[in-house]
C-alpha cells in the first residue's frame, strides 16, 4: 500500500524496459525516495565507478507519500554517483513530475548502461518505450518539453529533461522538470547526458492507494491545518525563500564576493521587498507565487524580467514568465558574484532552467572565476575578452550563457570551482566541500552550518542539516554537533517519504510525518523508528563514500572559512571552529576518530 | 531613551503596538531596557521567535533578557527562518 511495489529497470545499452518487484524488506528499512534509492545504488554500483561511465546508474525514486493527498506529497529524487564530487549524489525536486510518475504506477526507475544514440523514455502508465531523440539532442529544455508534448499530443504530460549542459558533461548540470523545477545538485544531469538519455516523459492515471484511507485523510488533514495556521508558512507563501536575504545579511552570514565578505551592500535590491516593488520603469519582477504537486505552502515564485532590461531587450524568448529567484539563486547570482541587479540574476536563473544547470554551483564557480580574475590568475585572454569582475551584471549574463553552451572559458567554469581553481593554480579559492559549492550561508557566523557543510555526504549543502535556529541564537560551537547530527537523521527520513522538507521548516513535527506514513503504508511507525531509519540512511551514504575513496580529509572547509576571520556581523573576528566540533560530531555518530562508522554502530543500525 | 528599531520579515506583520508609539523606526523605552523588554513593549507576541543585532553586533539568545540597551542603539529584530 502506498508503495506500488514496482520499479522499472531501463537498460539503455540493450534498449529494454523491464518491470520488477520492489524489494519490500528494503522498503520497510529505508522507506523510499532518498533512502531506498540509495540502498539500490549501493547494492548495484561499485563506489569506485567513473560517474560518467556506462557502469554508473541513475535512479529516479519517489516516496510512499508521493502522489497522495498529503500536503507537499510531490517530491522525487535523482540518485547516482555524482561527477562534481565523486560521492553519493541525491538530488531532490518538486514540481508535478514526481506525482505523475508515482501515479503511473512506479516507485522507482533504475536507468543503466548507455544508449548507442540519444533517446527519451516515454511512460504512459505501465507502458514504457524508448523513443529516438536525435532531433532533440542539442536543444534547450523549454524546446524539448514543447516538442515532446506536441509529438504525443498531450499538454499535461510531465517531463524531466537535460539541456546542452548535461549533454557536454558540465559537472553541475541538473535535471529540470516542469520547465523551472530541478534535481539540482552534484551533476546528476551530466550522468543522464552520459547515458544519451535526453528526457523522461510520463503520463500517469493509475493513482496511488493508501492502506487506511480514513486514518490517512485524518492525518493529512491535521498536517495541512498545522501548515495553514503557521506564521512562518504564511511568510514563505507571501514572500518566498528570498525573504532569507534580509536575515542573513543582517546577521552577517550572507556569502559575498566568493565569501570574501559576509554582508552585501546590494542586499536590499535582491530581497523580497525589491521583488514585489515596481522599478524605475514601473515594472515589478514578481507576478505571483506557485506550488508543487499537492503543496499547500506555495513558496515558488513566478517572475518576468523588465523588457527594457539589457539581458532580454533582444531576447524575446526570455521576456516570458517563468520560475523566479529563490534565496539560493538570489545569493548565487547576486551577492556571491557581487551583483545587485535582480533582473540580471533572474535572467541567469532562466538560463539555468533552459540549459540545465544548478544555479548554486554555477554562481559559486563564477564567483571563484571572478576572484581568479581579480588576483590576476586569469585575464581577458583567458576569458575571451570578458571582464569577469565582481559586480558586473553584464559579465554574469554573458558568461552564464557560455557555460550553458560549453563555449570557450565557459567550458572551464563548467568543470566546477574546485577543478577550475586547481587548473589556474589557486585551489584555495574554491568555496566548496568535496567539490560541491557552498550554499547561501557563511560558516563563520553560522557555525553549525559550517559543520553541516563539512560533514554532508553529498558535499556542501544547506538541506542536509537544520542548524538555522541554533546558529541564529549563538555563535558558540558547543551544542552544534548534537543539533547537526539529529537534524541530519530526521531530514534523511523526511527526504525518503515523498514530502517536502520545507513542511518541517515551517512547523510540522515528526509525529505529523509518522502518522501519515503509518496510515499510508501500514505497520507501526513512531518517531524512534523514523529517526533510526534516517540514521541508517546517513551511515549507508557514508559507507558508500568511504568505499569511493573519500575520507576524514574530505570532512573539512576551505582555508578562508577556517583561517580568515569574518570581517563584520555576528562573526566579526571569528573563524569556523571545525577543530572543536568535528571530533565531537564523530563521537556522537558512533564513528572513530577518522570518521569511520564502528562495527558496533553498523550492527546497531543493521548495516553490518 | 530613544532607540532606532528595525523589524525584519514577518515580525513587522506581528506587531500590534498597544499605544501606537512605534512608528516603524523609532521607539522610546525606559532606560536599561533589554531586548526582551523592547519586543514586549512594541507589541510582539510572547511566543515570537527572533534574534537581535545591536549596532551590528549579535546579542546571544541566552542574554536577551539581561543585555541592557543604550540610548541611540540601532536594534534589529529578525525571525530565525529555516532555509532552502
Amino acid at each position: 500500500m502506498s508503495w506500488h511495489r514496482k520499479l522499472l529497470r531501463v537498460n539503455l545499452s540493450a534498449g529494454t524496459c523491464t518491470h520488477e518487484a520492489l524489494n519490500m524488506e528494503w522498503a520497510e528499512a529505508y522507506i523510499g525516495q532518498r533512502g531506498l534509492g540509495t540502498k539500490y545504488l549501493s547494492e548495484e554500483v561499485d563506489p569506485k565507478v567513473d560517474p560518467l561511465s556506462a557502469a554508473n546508474k541513475l535512479i529516479i525514486a519517489t516516496g510512499p507519500l508521493t502522489g497522495t493527498a498529503a500536503s507537499t506529497g510531490g517530491r522525487w529524487s535523482a540518485i547516482t554517483k555524482g561527477p562534481l564530487t565523486g560521492a553519493i549524489a541525491c538530488s531532490n525536486s518538486g514540481g508535478q513530475f514526481g506525482g505523475e510518475l508515482k501515479n503511473a504506477g512506479y516507485d522507482m526507475l533504475i536507468i543503466e548502461g548507455r544508449a548507442p544514440t540519444p533517446v527519451y523514455l516515454h511512460l504512459e502508465d505501465q507502458q514504457a518505450t524508448l523513443m529516438p531523440a536525435d532531433h532533440l539532442w542539442g536543444q534547450r529544455i523549454w524546446d524539448v518539453e514543447a516538442a515532446i508534448k506536441e509529438y504525443h499530443d498531450d499538454p499535461l504530460m510531465r517531463i524531466a529533461s537535460i539541456g546542452p549542459a548535461g549533454e557536454y558533461g558540465n559537472r553541475f548540470a541538473c535535471i529540470v522538470n516542469d520547465l523551472h523545477r530541478a534535481a539540482g545538485r552534484s551533476g546528476v544531469g551530466a550522468v543522464m547526458g552520459s547515458k544519451n538519455l535526453k528526457a523522461i516523459a510520463v503520463r500517469g492515471t493509475i493513482g496511488t492507494r493508501v492502506n487506511d484511507p480514513k486514518a490517512f485523510m485524518a492525518a493529512a488533514r491535521k498536517a495541512t491545518e498545522a501548515l495553514a495556521n503557521s506564521k512562518p508558512r504564511k511568510g514563505l507563501s507571501r514572500h518566498g525563500t528570498i525573504s532569507m536575504m534580509d536575515i542573513t545579511n543582517t546577521f552577517g552570514s550572507l556569502p559575498t564576493n566568493n565569501n570574501r565578505a559576509v554582508q552585501f551592500a546590494g542586499a536590499e535590491k535582491m530581497g523580497a521587498a525589491a521583488m514585489q516593488s515596481p522599478n524605475e520603469h514601473g515594472h515589478t519582477n514578481l507576478i505571483t507565487n506557485s506550488a508543487c504537486f499537492a503543496c499547500t505552502i506555495g513558496c515558488g515564485r513566478m517572475s518576468h524580467i523588465d523588457p527594457q532590461h539589457f539581458s532580454v531587450r533582444d531576447e524575446p524568448r526570455y521576456q516570458t514568465a517563468s520560475g523566479g529567484l529563490e534565496y539560493e539563486t538570489a545569493y548565487a547570482l547576486g551577492s556571491a558574484v557581487g551583483v545587485d541587479d535582480m533582473d540580471a540574476a533572474t535572467y541567469a536563473g532562466f538560463l539555468c532552467n533552459d540549459y540545465g544547470m544548478d544555479p548554486i554551483s554555477l554562481g559559486g564557480s563564477i564567483a571563484a572565476a571572478m576572484e581568479l580574475f581579480d588576483v590576476g590568475a586569469i585575464d581577458e585572454t583567458t576569458t575571451g575578452g570578458i571582464k569577469l569582475e565582481f559586480g558586473s551584471a553584464e559579465a554574469l549574463c554573458q558568461i552564464t550563457e557560455m557555460i550553458g553552451k560549453g563555449e570557450g572559458f565557459g567550458k572551464d567554469i563548467g568543470m566546477g570551482s574546485k577543478l577550475l581553481c586547481e587548473k589556474y593554480g589557486r585551489p584555495e579559492l574554491s568555496m566548496s566541500v568535496k567539490g560541491q559549492e557552498f550554499a547561501a550561508y557563511d560558516g563563520r557566523a553560522m557555525q553549525g552550518m559550517g559543520l553541516a557543510y563539512a560533514t554532508s555526504n553529498r558535499g556542501a549543502c544547506h538541506l542536509r542539516a537544520s542548524p538555522y535556529a541554533h546558529d541564529f541564537g549563538t555563535t558558540e560551537p558547543d551544542e552544534k554537533p548534537q543539533v547537526v547530527k539529529e537534524s541530519q537523521d530526521f531530514i534523511a527520513a523526511i527526504d525518503s517519504t515523498g514530502l517536502c522538507l520545507f513542511s518541517k521548516n515551517v512547523g510540522l513535527e515528526l509525529e505529523h510525518y509518522t502518522a501519515q506514513v503509518q496510515a499510508a503504508c501500514g505497520g507501526t511507525w513512531d518517531v524512534e523508528r523514523f529517526t533510526t531509519i534516517g540514521e541508517r540512511i546517513w551511515n549507508m551514504e557514508k559507507r558508500f563514500n568511504l568505499a569511493a575513496g573519500l575520507g576524514h580529509g574530505d570532512d573539512t572547509l576551505p582555508r578562508r572559512i577556517l583561517e580568515e576571520p569574518a570581517p563584520s556581523g555576528a562573526a566579526k573576528g571569528l573563524v569556523n571552529r571545525l577543530d572543536v566540533m568535528l571530533p565531537e560530531y564523530y563521537k556522537l555518530r558512533g564513528w572513530d576518530e577518522n570518521g569511520v562508522p564502528t562495527a558496533a554502530t553498523l550492527g546497531r543500525l543493521r548495516l553490518a | 531613551m530613544e532607540l532606532s528599531v528595525k523589524l525584519i520579515g514577518h515580525l513587522l506583520d506581528d506587531v500590534t503596538p498597544a499605544d501606537a508609539t512605534f512608528d516603524g523606526r523609532h521607539f522610546v523605552i525606559a532606560d536599561r531596557a533589554t531586548p526582551r523588554d523592547l519586543a514586549a513593549a512594541i507589541g510582539l507576541p510572547a511566543d515570537a521567535e527572533y534574534f537581535v543585532m545591536v549596532n551590528g553586533d549579535h546579542v546571544a539568545e541566552n542574554v536577551l533578557d539581561t543585555h541592557e540597551l543604550q540610548a541611540g542603539d540601532e536594534v534589529v529584530l529578525c525571525p530565525p527562518l529555516k532555509g532552502g
